[in-house]
């Protein structure tokens, strides 16, 4: 199978609910959102639907030297090479997190770049992280984001990989799993 | 900080036009500093009161008067080009985007290029039509200047702590002084590079960790002084912490939902995580629930 277009009915069950940006977060909400960080629109066409297997937009590997030196197999990050995911109603999406975004740089000098709420227009999603390709064929993926996996159940996170899996990619590493061994 | 004086170009096609003025040819050439402030304090700015504002806040500056900013004002980057050429080399620049006898990309995106390439200036780039000009400045083209330049949408107030000319403000204000009075939401700050921001902008580190209504409150708490004291305040004020395991060098925040399992933990006060390792690592942590040292 080359891949598996949308989300059935057994990733729902444990993906559900879908949340907004911040929902449940401890410390933030909705109106935390900075301006640039609510828009979608100039992004679409290179946002990347998941469902279709293959490599996202501006596609670029760690070496197996930066996953030790940023500890990327156990959650640690590194912009350069970070790609930002989320499970909306429909499928998985990816965006390069260096995708620039000028419109947010005026509320974020040092980060003029797009967040997940750029993936969906700070709309609904089931959860959200990163990951990092690497060169080695493994995909090191966490759940760090304020906005979508913040208060992500285990059960969610379990099924967030799972999917990630049935859309075809190879060798996907919870980088949860690997932190607690 | 420079030791020649910062030169700041404002490039804007809307300066009030004044007749003795005209006659005189000023608008045909780099505009200086006294000529900007008489437009400002004496002529009607329309809906550009906020650009009005900020020429009289540059002005009237005490590094301004001390000679450490150079203030100047073309009405159109064509005739700011002639000037660099001749080695008037800017420092800032603020860009306005719109011009009468243009479209509203590709000139205009050719012009900012062609800054970005004869200098190092930092670009404002300000436009009252911001979101439709966003096709052009996130363009391949731009990108490898992202660090050069930001964009902002003219007498916006909205979502950030401060005002798009009072970020400006305080950015040129910063590249000339270590200290000095900017604006936030109006409201007049003395700012002094301190042992947590480095420069003015880091306030928005503060505005980020704690959230706006609480960075105003505490503002006023310290007289509307920021310097090292006051940003301790601010820090043990908030009386918050993250987990610290040290012998893996893993920051957490406290609801972090693998925390039982990283144990030993300890917690590690605010303003100890920006004093052992930096603001950024604070904000980093409270965004990603988790980091690494």
């Amino acid at each position: 199978m080359s891949c598996m277009p949308l989300l059935t009915e057994a990733h729902i069950m444990e993906l559900a609910p879908l949340i907004g940006p911040f929902e449940g977060h401890p410390r933030k909400s909705e109106r935390d959102l900075l301006d640039g960080e609510q828009h979608n629109d100039e992004f679409l066409k290179i946002i990347h639907d998941g469902r279709e297997n293959a490599n996202p937009n501006n596609f670029t590997q760690v070496t197996v030297e930066e996953v030790t030196r940023y500890k990327l197999d156990t959650g640690g990050s590194f912009a350069d090479k970070c790609f930002l995911w989320v499970i909306d109603s429909e499928s998985i999406k990816i965006i390069w997190e260096l995708t620039p975004n000028a419109k947010r740089g005026a509320s974020r000098p040092e980060k003029p770049y797009v967040c997940h709420t750029n993936i969906t227009g700070s709309g609904k999603a089931y959860i959200g992280g990163e990951m990092y390709f690497c060169e080695n064929g493994e995909i090191y993926v966490n759940f760090s984001s304020d906005r979508y996996g913040y208060v992500a159940t285990q059960g969610k996170k379990k099924m967030a990989i799972q999917y990630i899996k049935d859309c075809n990619y190879k060798q996907v590493k919870n980088t949860e799993d690997n932190l607690l061994k | 900080m420079k030791s020649s004086p910062v030169n700041v170009f404002l490039l804007d096609d809307e300066f009030p036009i004044i007749e003795d003025f005209r006659k005189n040819g000023i608008y045909n050439g780099a505009i200086n500093s006294e000529n900007l402030y008489h437009l400002a304090i004496n002529s009607e700015w329309n809906h550009l009161l906020d650009l009005q504002q900020l020429i009289k806040d540059v002005v009237t500056s005490q590094a301004c008067k001390e000679g450490l900013i150079n203030l100047v004002g073309f009405t159109s980057p064509l005739l700011a080009f002639p000037e660099i050429e001749k080695g008037l080399q800017p420092d800032v620049v603020i860009y306005d985007w719109e011009y009468f006898n243009s479209g509203l990309g590709p000139d205009s995106k050719n012009w900012l290029l062609e800054i970005l390439n004869k200098t190092n200036a930092f670009v404002f780039v300000y436009s009252k039509r911001r979101d439709e000009i966003l096709q052009f400045v996130n363009s391949k083209e731009l990108n490898v200047f992202a660090p050069r330049f930001q964009l902002f949408l003219k007498s916006s107030k909205d979502h950030s702590l401060f005002t798009s000319e009072e970020f400006i403000l305080q950015y040129i204000l910063g590249c000339a002084s270590n200290s000095g009075k900017i604006k936030l939401q109006g409201i007049e700050v003395e700012f002094t590079a301190n042992d947590y921001l480095a420069k003015a902008s880091d306030i928005l580190y503060l505005d980020r960790i704690f959230g706006r209504n609480y960075i105003l409150e505490e503002i006023k708490k310290v007289d509307f002084s920021i310097n090292t004291a006051s940003v301790e305040k601010i820090f043990n004020d908030s009386n918050e912490f993250l987990l610290f395991n040290e012998a893996k060098g893993i920051l957490i925040t406290t609801t972090y939902p693998l925390k039982d399992s990283l144990s030993p933990l300890t917690e590690i006060k605010f303003i100890d995580v920006v004093k052992k390792f930096s603001i950024s690592k604070l904000e980093e942590t409270l965004e990603r629930g988790i980091s690494f040292i």
